[in-house]
């Protein structure tokens, strides 16, 4: 994720080489990595996904294949054009592409 | 506050170009973009001065409000421009947007959720962009450009048929829309109606008017609709039903209120400019045959010959020969 996102190394449990930011510690990492992190690491809280970009997308889809994930996320992040499995909370519904997921969401007013 | 401000921060290892012109601005992006790094060296720079190794450039004080005391903060700052980051948990809040009005500062707020209580135009919304592929050195580019005013009409080959014009505007706006579109016109009686109207359509090509200056807050969620449903629905944006009045040349305006607006619509007295351009038209055109009020269209105003003054200034591509 910190390759793919911030584009960046991990060089040691404390340090990041970004090619923008030189050597970086972990805290200057990206909103939307950081966040990514926590959701797969802790599962004791709920995660703010609208700190995540459009390219967070296939990462919190890819950890909610190996666990139950659930998010907090204030508007329509892109999730890409296949099919996958989202349960909209606040409603109980199921969606299962990026058409059924906005219209739910704006059907009904959730953001 | 008034004014249009260039804004140069940089270091040594990044660069930023940015150009702020009405009171709210909002940056968005993908993750990593760096719009918190742009915060980060405001703020280092307000706390540390030359000697943090940074360098802004502006004519306003720069500074960035966190969630520390921010009530106090905010309502002692005036003439400033304020950086908001998203972790910002007050950016919700009636109070701040309560605050925002009547404010003598401009601000700039990153955020991916839409503001609802925050007018704030279409063309203020921002995304990053690199300007040399070393990446060192980033400018803001608009999500909603001029092009966009008229978005997805490039998908459209020529000029658009609406089957279904929706308006925001249910008063004079809508009255005037319906002298140029007939029964093809519809009220949406508000801006967050404006998704159901179009969610509910059935009709092949619909063009959707909305008053730009203010419909930041909801143009992400329709766009995101349109493009993942397919709908032939044009979005034209112009700043406000007021300003096309203006635009028009129906009453004198001189040519810096419209193309100037940031030097005279004053950020403590309108939240936005469709307040202004209101105002400016109200107080202008009293005195005039042409006496403009919001909740019903002077009959001078539905003229065939000023209706088509206003045709004239829209864009030849919505307009039905």
């Amino acid at each position: 994720m910190i390759k793919d996102i911030d584009k960046s190394d991990v060089i040691g449990p404390k340090s990041i080489d970004s090619p923008f930011l030189g050597s970086i510690p972990v805290e200057r990492l990206s909103g939307g990595v950081k966040t990514l992190i926590l959701m797969n690491n802790d599962s004791e809280h709920i995660f703010n996904a609208s700190a995540c970009g459009d390219n967070c997308a296939k990462w919190i889809l890819k950890i909610a294949e190996k666990k139950d994930l659930i998010i907090r996320l204030g508007y329509l992040m892109d999730f890409g054009k296949d099919e996958f499995d989202i349960e909209i909370v606040n409603i109980g519904k199921t969606v299962h592409n990026s058409l059924e997921l906005a219209e739910t969401v704006l059907d009904n007013h959730l953001i | 506050m008034v004014g249009k401000f260039d804004i140069e921060i940089y270091n040594n290892r990044v660069h930023y170009f940015l150009t702020v012109k009405r009171n709210i601005t909002i940056l968005q992006g993908d993750s990593a973009s760096g719009k918190t790094e742009l915060i980060r060296l405001i703020g280092e720079y307000e706390a540390n001065g030359n000697s943090s190794g940074i360098t802004v450039k502006c004519s306003q004080k720069c500074t960035v409000l966190t969630n520390v005391d921010w009530e106090l903060r905010l309502s002692s700052m005036t003439q400033r421009i304020i950086f908001i980051d998203e972790t910002a948990r007050f950016l919700k809040a009636r109070s701040f947007a309560e605050m925002v009005r009547g404010s003598d500062n401009y601000f700039v707020i990153v955020s991916r959720d839409a503001l609802v209580q925050l007018p704030y135009s279409i063309e203020e919304i921002y995304g990053i962009r690199n300007v040399s592929d070393s990446s060192k050195y980033k400018t803001y580019k608009k999500v909603y450009n001029e092009m966009y005013k008229i978005y997805n009409l490039t998908d459209i080959n020529g000029a658009l048929e609406p089957d279904l014009v929706i308006t925001e505007d249910s008063n004079s706006g809508f009255e005037c829309y319906k002298l140029i579109y007939g029964k093809k016109c519809e009220a949406a009686g508000g801006k967050g109606n404006v998704y159901d109207c179009i969610r509910k359509s059935d009709k092949n090509n619909t063009l959707a008017i909305v008053d730009g200056a203010a419909f930041g807050s909801d143009v992400g969620k329709i766009m995101r609709y349109l493009s993942v449903s397919g709908k032939k629905c044009v979005l034209y944006a112009p700043e406000s039903f007021e300003f096309l009045l203006l635009k028009a040349n129906i009453i004198d305006v001189p040519k810096a209120v419209l193309d100037e607006t940031y030097d005279y619509a004053d950020s403590k007295r309108f939240m936005s400019w469709e307040e202004y351009y209101t105002d400016y038209l109200i107080q202008n055109s009293q005195k005039t045959v042409f006496k403009y009020a919001k909740t019903k269209l002077n009959e001078n105003y539905k003229s065939p010959k000023i209706i088509e003054k206003i045709k004239r200034i829209m864009p030849e591509q919505i307009i039905m020969k």
